[in-house]
């Protein structure tokens, strides 16, 4: 029993197979995000010392590669390698303390575990020109499809932040509700203590469902049946601190996340009947 | 990707790895995410200290010159550390003095009333990391004729007006530590 579970779990995380479109959509929606983030940081005449622009050269370069799917695991390394020296280069050695911040790990650990994927097989110029190649050759255009354990990497990244920062959080300045009084005073209500009655005991319900929520979707998301659930619940509560918190493209970038926990020939299927196509995967 | 959270987090590691080796332990990742955001906030009520011991709540944006309001820059609600709670209790001070000047002037005014102290207390709480923390200033090489004592709380029972004009020259300024 406990050895074909041990197999099965095994199975799951390193050998299976299926539909790269999840991956090929994190991958798009990742270089939306590294624009978003970096993009202006690095046009060229904000600074010309050659390290700049040579971050910034290949920056443009390697992400718009990345974007279109044109030689994706050259683009897919580089753009990470380059990730990884934001943070790390820029961040701690040049001292650039925003570069230092959580969402920018996200990005870079995102780039990183994706350049593992197989993520220009779908919706790539890299498919385009396969297809071409096949036709040539009067061969059937090759499918859609390619190792996950890449993408469990990236459920197990989710699962260490939801963990770690529920984890960070179990202390009794964040559950007696304190922290997030000084959240709604530093950014909303000012240094006057709110009058209702209410508001302490709203915090202590924010602290807690906070804590509760992240240990939840630490674990629960890796179970199909409750996905249902916990997907559009953590969707809502990134959402909500996108809103309410200066998280930068954190939320958006665990929103991405979501699509490696889902079962990717579903998601390939879901895209096919969105678009009325016959599944090929 | 889940050694730098053990490390740092449940392991409190410090960077020194053992065998001589030692490292910036801001390499390894943890997620701690806004563990120090928001601290820069006070919790903070002026009173005004009436003859008899009572006290009476102000209202500080009375005496700031515009009314508290969303319009306004965030910064203009926000009071970010008891030394600037105190200063803003000190320019209170000041305008409660000039309007007591300004009524002991005035002839119409029965001798006495009307031209005591100002009397502004505070009662400030700021925010850390582990919660609100009771605020208190700290002197150090005050003068040996001072009355101040080398710790003053800030919980509503000091009169502010009675500090000396030049108070922040004796403010022991805290070094941050850099985490």
């Amino acid at each position: 029993m406990m050895g074909s579970m041990w197999r099965k779990s095994v199975d799951y995380m390193l050998y299976q197979e299926g539909s790269t479109r999840p991956a090929a959509l994190m991958r798009i929606g990742l270089v939306l995000l590294v624009w978003t983030r970096y993009a202006d940081d690095f046009l060229l005449f904000r600074n010309l010392e050659t390290y700049y622009l040579l971050h910034g050269v290949g920056f443009y370069v390697f992400t718009t590669m990345l974007f279109f799917g044109a030689f994706t695991r050259i683009a897919a390394v580089a753009t990470a390698a380059i990730l990884v020296s934001f943070y790390y280069y820029f961040g701690f050695e040049k001292g650039v303390e925003p570069y230092t911040h959580h969402h920018t790990y996200v990005l870079a650990i995102t780039a990183c575990l994706l350049a593992l994927s197989p993520c220009g097989k779908s919706y790539s110029l890299d498919r385009w020109w396969a297809i071409r190649r096949a036709e040539e050759r009067g061969e059937e255009a090759p499918l859609e499809q390619g190792p996950q354990w890449a993408m469990r990497l990236l459920a197990i990244q989710v699962t260490l932040i939801y963990f770690w920062s529920a984890y960070d959080k179990c202390h009794p300045g964040y559950l007696s509700g304190d922290r997030m009084e000084h959240y709604a005073m530093y950014l909303y209500v000012g240094s006057d203590y709110p009058n209702s009655s209410l508001f302490h005991p709203f915090m202590v319900f924010l602290a807690w469902t906070s804590v509760l929520l992240e240990y939840t979707l630490a674990i629960g998301l890796w179970f199909k049946r409750l996905q249902r659930y916990l997907v559009p619940i953590g969707m809502v509560f990134h959402g909500l601190l996108y809103v309410l918190l200066p998280v930068g493209t954190y939320s958006l970038n665990m929103w991405l996340l979501y699509l490696a926990f889902l079962d990717p020939d579903a998601v390939h299927r879901c895209i096919d009947r969105l678009s009325g196509a016959q599944s090929t995967s | 990707m889940s050694f730098g959270p053990c490390y740092r987090q449940a392991l409190d590691g410090d960077g020194r790895l053992g065998l001589g080796v030692d490292v910036d332990v801001r390499l390894f990742r943890q997620w701690v995410m806004f563990s120090g955001f928001g601290t820069k906030v006070c919790d903070v009520q002026y009173y005004e200290g009436l003859p008899g011991g009572a006290i009476k709540p102000l209202n500080r944006f009375d005496f700031i010159g515009y009314p508290k309001t969303w319009r306004e820059k965030r910064s203009s609600r926000v009071i970010s550390s008891a030394e600037r709670a105190v200063h803003r209790a000190r320019q209170i001070c000041s305008m409660m003095r000039k309007e007591r000047d300004d009524i002991c002037k005035s002839s119409s005014v029965v001798a006495g009333s009307g031209c005591t102290q100002p009397d502004v207390r505070l009662d400030v709480r700021c925010g850390h990391a582990e919660g609100w923390k009771d605020a208190t200033l700290r002197f150090r090489d005050l003068p040996e004729n001072s009355k101040l004592p080398k710790r003053y709380r800030l919980d509503g029972t000091h009169n502010l007006c009675e500090l000396p004009q030049n108070y922040p020259t004796f403010l022991r300024q805290r070094k941050r530590v850099q985490r």
